[in-house]
Parts: C-alpha cells; sequence; structure tokens
C-alpha cells in the first residue's frame, strides 16, 4: 500500500474545460461547479463505505424524477473532455431515454460519445450491466429508483436508518423467506437486494437478477444515483457483492431454452420482441452492442471465408 | 446480582403529573411479576422503561447476563441494546397488530427474530415456526397464512410464539388479554401458565385485571399515581391489602 | 380421649427444637379499613404455641376467633402484625415467614407447606386430574407419573372417572372441596394446614378424608387443621389449641 508521502507527485490536471466547450449558454456539463463539488464529495463517502448510502442535494435537472435524474447527475459531476461517453436504457443504444441522455451530454460537454462498450470510458445505465466484461479504467453508472430494498418493508425512515446502522436485516430476510413460502422461490426477478462488501444492504438498480452476479469482483468503478431519493451509493473495484439467499434455496440467475436469434448468442440477457404485425415473437439480446459485435465478427467471419476459399 | 433485571429511582414524568416516580423493582428468573393500577397509574410508563423503549429522566437500570454479569444499560450502546431486545427479552403488546407484521406469513412472523440472528436456512426456519405454532396451540397448517386471516386471541398467540422463539429470558406484557373475549382470555391465561412454569422465563405482566394478576402472577406490584404503594405475593396483596389505594382496588373487583 | 394443652413459647428466633415443625411466638393480627375511617379489627392477639412432626393440632374457639386467619398467617397469605413465625423448611432449615421475601414464601410453600382452603380457586381449562396433578410437575416429577398419582387420589376420594378431564368448576361443592384436599395432599408436604376440610363433605366421604389425614400424621406429617365436624376432629386430632376472639 502507498503511503501518504508517495502520492505527493506531480499530477497533471485536466485542463480548464472552457477552452474547448463550445456552448456558451450553459456551464460544462449542465451543473454549476460548486454542485459538481458537492456530488464528488459525497461520491468520495460513497466509495469510502462500500453500499451506505450517502444522501445528497440533489439538484433540478431538465428531466422530470424517474427519468434518471441521478444517473445524470452523478455522470455530470464525473465527466471531462477526455472521456468517452456510452449511455444504454434496458441494455440498447437506441431507445428514446438512451438517445435523449446521449445527445444531453453531446450538447452540455462535447465529449465524445460511442456504442461501443469497448471504447466507453464513462457508461451510464438503466437497468442493465452490459454483457462484456468491463475494466479498471471503466466507471459504470447506475440509474437507481428506490435506493433502499427496505423501504418496501418498512415505511419509516427513522428505522430503516437504525436498520442500516446496526446491520439489523432480519426484515428483508423476511421477504424473502415469504417469497418461498408462498410461490416456492424468491420472486424477485428485477433488483434483486445485495449484501455490498459484507455490510450494506443495497439496491443494485432495477437490473435484472441475471445481472446481479457482474456486480461482485467488478474492475470497473460502479456509482449509483436516486435523484428522486437524493442519494448516492458505490461499488467500489473489486468489492464483493453477495445476492440475499438461504442455504437451501440458493440464489440463481435467469435461463433460456432460445439463444439470441439474431447473432445466437446462448449466455445473454434475451429480451422476447414482437416482430411482425402477425405477433410472431424472437428472443433477442437485451445488450445492442453485445449483438451488433457478434454479429458483425461473424458477417466479418462469413466475407473472410468468401475471400479466401 | 441475583436479580435479572433491577431498577432503581427510576423516573420519567409527562407534563409533571403523569408516568414513573422513583420506582424501584427487582424481577428474577422464573418468576411472574404483574403490575396493576388504573389507567394513569404509570404502570405503562414503567414498563416501557424497563423494556428500554422510553429513556428514563433520571435512575439506574441493570441486567445480569448470561455469564453473570452486571451491566448498566443506560450506558450499554444502543447495539447491544437492540440486541438484548432482539434476542434475551420480548414483548407481546396490547394490540397483536402493533406486534406482528402484517403482511407476511404466520411462519415468517414467528421466523423473524431468528433470521435477525443469522439463521440462514428456510427449511429448518419453517419447521421452527411450526413446531411453535403446535406450542401455542395454532393450527400448523395456517404457517402460511397472514396474521389477519386469525382470530384477534390467535394473533395474540402468534405475538406469543414470535417472541419467544429466541428463548427469551424475560419477557414483557403490556395487557396481553385486554381486548379479548372472556373465554378467548382463559386460554390464553392457561398457556401463558403453561409457558412460564414450562421455560423458567422471568415475566412482568401490566394489567388492570385483578383476575389476570391471581391467576398468572406469583408477585404483584401495586401502582398509584407514578409510585408503587405496595407489593409482595399475589394472593397476600389481594387477600390482605395493606394499604387504602389497595384496598379500594381489590374491593372493588366484581365478584364472580 | 384428647387433652388440652397450652403451649409456652420455648425458643423464639430462627432456631427450632429437633421436631419442631412451626414455631409461632407472640403473633399478633389485626385488619385496618381504610375505607371507613382506619377502623382496626383485631383478629389474633398474641398467639404463641409449636407444632411437631406428627402432631395433628385442631384449632377450636368460636367463630371469629382467628383460626382461619392463624392459618393464613402461617401460610404467608395475610400479614402478621407483630410476632414471629419460624418454619423448618426441608431443604433450607429455619425460614421466618414473617418479613419474610415473596421467594422465600413461594419455596415454601412449594418445597413445605400444604395448603387445603375452605374454597376450590378453579383455573379455566384445566381439569380436575391435571390440576391435582399440577403440584407434582411442580416439584419436577414428569407428567404421566404425575396424572397417575392425581388419578389413585381421586379414585380414592370417590370422584367419578367421568369428571377427570373436566375443569372444576362447575363440580358440586361437595366434589370441589375433595379435588381441593387432592390438591392439597398429593405431594407430600412435610407441614399441612387444613382449613375446614369436610365442610361440604358427607358422612361416607368425610370418613374418607379424615382416613387419609390420618395416614398422613402416622407418616410423620405435621397437621394443624380447623374440623367444624366433631366427628373428624375427634378422630385425627392428637390435641386442640383454643383461640380466643382477639
Amino acid at each position: 500500500m502507498k503511503s501518504p508521502c508517495q502520492w505527493n507527485e506531480t499530477v497533471t490536471l485536466p485542463s480548464k474545460n472552457d477552452a474547448v466547450f463550445r456552448n456558451g449558454d450553459y456551464n460544462f456539463a449542465y451543473l454549476d461547479e460548486q454542485t459538481k463539488r458537492m456530488i464528488r464529495r459525497a461520491l468520495l463517502k460513497a466509495v469510502a463505505i462500500p453500499g451506505y448510502q450517502v444522501p445528497f442535494a440533489a439538484r433540478e435537472m431538465p428531466l422530470p424524477y424517474g427519468w434518471g435524474t441521478g444517473g445524470i447527475q452523478l455522470t455530470a459531476a464525473l465527466i471531462g473532455l477526455g472521456d468517452v461517453l456510452k449511455v444504454i436504457d434496458q441494455g440498447a443504444d437506441d431507445t428514446t431515454n438512451a438517445v435523449n441522455i446521449r445527445s444531453f451530454f453531446e450538447r452540455m460537454t462535447d465529449v465524445a460519445t460511442t456504442t461501443l462498450v469497448q471504447e466507453a470510458t464513462l457508461i451510464q445505465t438503466r437497468h442493465r450491466i452490459p454483457e462484456a466484461p468491463l475494466r479498471a479504467d471503466q466507471i459504470l453508472i447506475y440509474q437507481v429508483p428506490l435506493p433502499d430494498p427496505a423501504s418496501r418493508l418498512e415505511p419509516r425512515g427513522t428505522e430503516r436508518a437504525n436498520m442500516h446502522a446496526f446491520g439489523d436485516y432480519g426484515l428483508i430476510n423476511v421477504k424473502l423467506y415469504e417469497d418461498i413460502a408462498q410461490h416456492g422461490s424468491v420472486a424477485m426477478a428485477f433488483d434483486y437486494p445485495v449484501i455490498v462488501n459484507g455490510r450494506y444492504l443495497a439496491s443494485p438498480s432495477p437490473i435484472p437478477k441475471f445481472d446481479n452476479p457482474k456486480l461482485h469482483m467488478n474492475p470497473a468503478l460502479q456509482l449509483f444515483g436516486a435523484g428522486r431519493e437524493r442519494r448516492i451509493y458505490a461499488i467500489p473495484p473489486f468489492t464483493s457483492v453477495r445476492s440475499l439467499d438461504f442455504d437451501d434455496h440458493p440464489f440463481t440467475i435467469q435461463a433460456w431454452d432460445e439463444s439470441c436469434a439474431l447473432c445466437g448468442a446462448p449466455d445473454s440477457f434475451l429480451e422476447e420482441m414482437i416482430v411482425d404485425d402477425r405477433g410472431n415473437r424472437q428472443h433477442i439480446c437485451s445488450d445492442s452492442d453485445y449483438c451488433a459485435q457478434r454479429r458483425a465478427i461473424q458477417s466479418d467471419d462469413v466475407r473472410h471465408q468468401e475471400v479466401m476459399p | 446480582m441475583t436479580a435479572l433485571l433491577s431498577g432503581r429511582g427510576l423516573t420519567r414524568m409527562f407534563d409533571g403529573n403523569n408516568g414513573c416516580d422513583h420506582v424501584d423493582i427487582d424481577l428474577h428468573p422464573g418468576e411472574v411479576t404483574c403490575i396493576v393500577g388504573e389507567s394513569g397509574s404509570g404502570k405503562t410508563t414503567l414498563l416501557n422503561l424497563l423494556s428500554l423503549q422510553l429513556r428514563p429522566d433520571a435512575g439506574s437500570l441493570y441486567y445480569r447476563t448470561l455469564d453473570g454479569a452486571r451491566i448498566d444499560l443506560g450506558l450499554a450502546s444502543e447495539m447491544d441494546r437492540r440486541r438484548l431486545m432482539r434476542t434475551e427479552w420480548g414483548f407481546v403488546r396490547q394490540n397483536p397488530r402493533d406486534g406482528l407484521l402484517r403482511d407476511v406469513s404466520a411462519g415468517a412472523n414467528i421466523s423473524e427474530r431468528l433470521m435477525a440472528n443469522g439463521a440462514r436456512h428456510y427449511g429448518a426456519l419453517r419447521d421452527t415456526a411450526i413446531d411453535w405454532m403446535r406450542k401455542v396451540e395454532l393450527d400448523h397448517g395456517r404457517v402460511d397464512d397472514l396474521p389477519r386471516d386469525f382470530s384477534g386471541g390467535m394473533q395474540q398467540r402468534l405475538q406469543i410464539a414470535r417472541n419467544l422463539v429466541t428463548g427469551p429470558r424475560l419477557l414483557f406484557m403490556d395487557e396481553p388479554t385486554a381486548g379479548l373475549d372472556v373465554s378467548v382470555q382463559a386460554r390464553l391465561l392457561d398457556l401463558l401458565r403453561t409457558l412460564t412454569s414450562q421455560l423458567g422465563i422471568a415475566m412482568l405482566i401490566v394489567t388492570h385485571d385483578i383476575g389476570v394478576a391471581r391467576l398468572l402472577a406469583h408477585r404483584l406490584l401495586v401502582m398509584h399515581r407514578g409510585r408503587i404503594i405496595e407489593t409482595g405475593l399475589t394472593d397476600q396483596v389481594l387477600d390482605d391489602p395493606q394499604q387504602p389505594y389497595t384496598q379500594m382496588l381489590v374491593s372493588s373487583v366484581l365478584p364472580v | 380421649m384428647l387433652t388440652m394443652q397450652f403451649d409456652v413459647a420455648e425458643t423464639a428466633g430462627n432456631g427450632l427444637a429437633p421436631d419442631v415443625m412451626i414455631d409461632v411466638s407472640g403473633l399478633s393480627k389485626s385488619f385496618t379499613i381504610h375505607a371507613q375511617a382506619a377502623m382496626q379489627i383485631a383478629a389474633l392477639r398474641a398467639v404463641s404455641f409449636q407444632l411437631r412432626a406428627g402432631e395433628c393440632v385442631a384449632l377450636t374457639g368460636p367463630s371469629g376467633a382467628g383460626k382461619s386467619t392463624l392459618l393464613r398467617c402461617i401460610y404467608g397469605n395475610y400479614l402478621a402484625t407483630c410476632g414471629t413465625i419460624s418454619i423448618r423448611d426441608r431443604k433450607r432449615g429455619a425460614v421466618t415467614v414473617t418479613g419474610a421475601d415473596p421467594r422465600d414464601i413461594i419455596a415454601l410453600r412449594k418445597d413445605t407447606i400444604g395448603y387445603v382452603s375452605q374454597f376450590l380457586r378453579a383455573i379455566p381449562r384445566v381439569g380436575a386430574q391435571a390440576l391435582v396433578a399440577s403440584s407434582l410437575v411442580e416439584l419436577g416429577e414428569k407428567k404421566e407419573a404425575a396424572m397417575r398419582h392425581a388419578a389413585e387420589l381421586l379414585e380414592r376420594l370417590a370422584i367419578p372417572q367421568k369428571l377427570w378431564a373436566l375443569p372444576p368448576a362447575t363440580f358440586s361443592g361437595g366434589e370441589q372441596q375433595r379435588i381441593n384436599i387432592a390438591r392439597g395432599l398429593i405431594a407430600d408436604h412435610p407441614i399441612l394446614l387444613l382449613d375446614e376440610p369436610t365442610a361440604s363433605l358427607d358422612a361416607a366421604n368425610s370418613a374418607i378424608v379424615s382416613e387419609l389425614i390420618l395416614e398422613r400424621r402416622n407418616k410423620g406429617t405435621a397437621i394443624m387443621g380447623i374440623f367444624h365436624d366433631e366427628e373428624t376432629r375427634d378422630r385425627v386430632a392428637t390435641r386442640l389449641f383454643p383461640l380466643q376472639a382477639a
């Protein structure tokens, strides 16, 4: 571990963004600098206490609550001219929300954007984790509606604060027990609660439980922003994240009999799409970038084979 | 210190009039103590002080732990206090709806404290819940039913099971039979009597019903205007009351 | 042939002579009725005596002389106003009842003193046999064995078997009284206090009860009782102790 005096090296700070940023009507990344500092302070706390929900003074954003204001504020506080931003919604780069948020940042920062996950340094996501493994130089920013899994069971904020403070999570296990008693298995397919770093209970955001294993020991920094609830939390790189379960009812992820109809992937999260007016359905990768890259490789292979007999 | 829980000079007043005024009390293992008094006597305040739900204005509270050490509960950390309340102590509320989780099954209600203490095997938890439903004479086939599907008396038994599942040494009860039909009361009291003698728990019961006190308690404390004015063996206090207020209280009981 | 004797207190304080089971010294009891301007009613005045193992002392005297009061003071049901009551406990030696901690009295009642009152305090839902067996269960006996003992005693007291599972609250006075007696006698305590044990019984049942009392007396139990029925009294008592109205 580095000792403090070794950290006192000369660091090249990024140049002031105003020099290259062309939009004179707004501050870089929309938020004023003091707000960015406030959010960064909250982020530092969040990273220092993995899974702990840090309150922050969420600002009014040009989107209503429920449309990703928390995630946008995190991205706005972190983004710099050297970044490459990817925005996905339910795994797709081309849905309305993803397109809008991406173009928002293009106008507010002039920062490069991409759909390719390997090129991105910042990835803002709603409700999915990319299929491709992430790297240590990447940050994944989640949009979170309800940060506290306990809020479904305990309406009193003071009591929830006590639960987190004392690690008193009996009530959450009660929910799991009840699911098994009534349905034979835990009924949560999305937003499956986790214990971060063996200590704090957190919501992984409404990602499918299929994605929960990716939270664990991820080289990337994972940050979570809830705008309406005004909470920020973090899973630092290589942190243990355990999905709640019972010894005799262990956590399992979704599986399909089918593979992706477009790219043939057998192990990605599939969505069932209605593909024509007659109601025909297909299972297709939810991660559009993952699917597209696989198809690109396959058509490259085909062209390769055509060129080289 | 042989007492399990000892209060000295416990005081908590509301508006200068009602509450608890310099009360000394000792609770011993295997002993059922009843606090009787009319409404406004301060008995519920005393119960809440002893069960750490209220902080006293003055006075101290000592508890003897399993290994025999005596701890000052006023100085104990919140963590330790919560652990005590979750494992070694139980609290049965007057209205079972206040003491049960409304939206989860009987089995989940009974198992909650075990899960809070780290139990991680669903099958074992369910079996324990079923076992306890038998002990409190509930149909164990209803382990997956919600509390609202049970009658008031059954909900009260469910609450008792939920508290006893961790094998507490001390059980607090606030008017456990109030609001129940007389026949239902009788069954519940019978259950409590049996459990007391079987499990060797120290019980503190607050009640305004002297019949309940006579049936259940070894020792009786009479509270009036925030003070304990008489204490002794239950049958002695009821058959040979010394204080004017106690005599009035006893003579006011309607004969059966 | 019964002789009348007046006891003089030989020992005050904690020490008890070898076969003395109860020592009462200068016992006075008065009641203060606060609702009636603190009116005082004297029930016992300076009573002293000793009860030995194998004795059966019959308390005599007019109504209001304090016979029941005396038994209740010994049992801890009434608080003595002044004086001392010492009891030989099986496990603890001499125990002073006057001024004792409630827990000590509870222990005494459990191990040493049995009490048959005039009225049966029925517990809801508990059947007669289980009620009688409960005293033994409290002493640590296994339930099945306790129930068997209870059955034997109930048979002896001519309680029909069909009543055994029923709570005695609805029984006749005589039946209730016999359940009461069974409850008091089953645990084999070294001291027995009996308050009108045959009050509601006919001649036949009284005779059964007398026999039971005699058996216990011959085993060495120290017995003190109030017997309004002279025939029973003459059969079981070894001596009389008269009380005068205080």
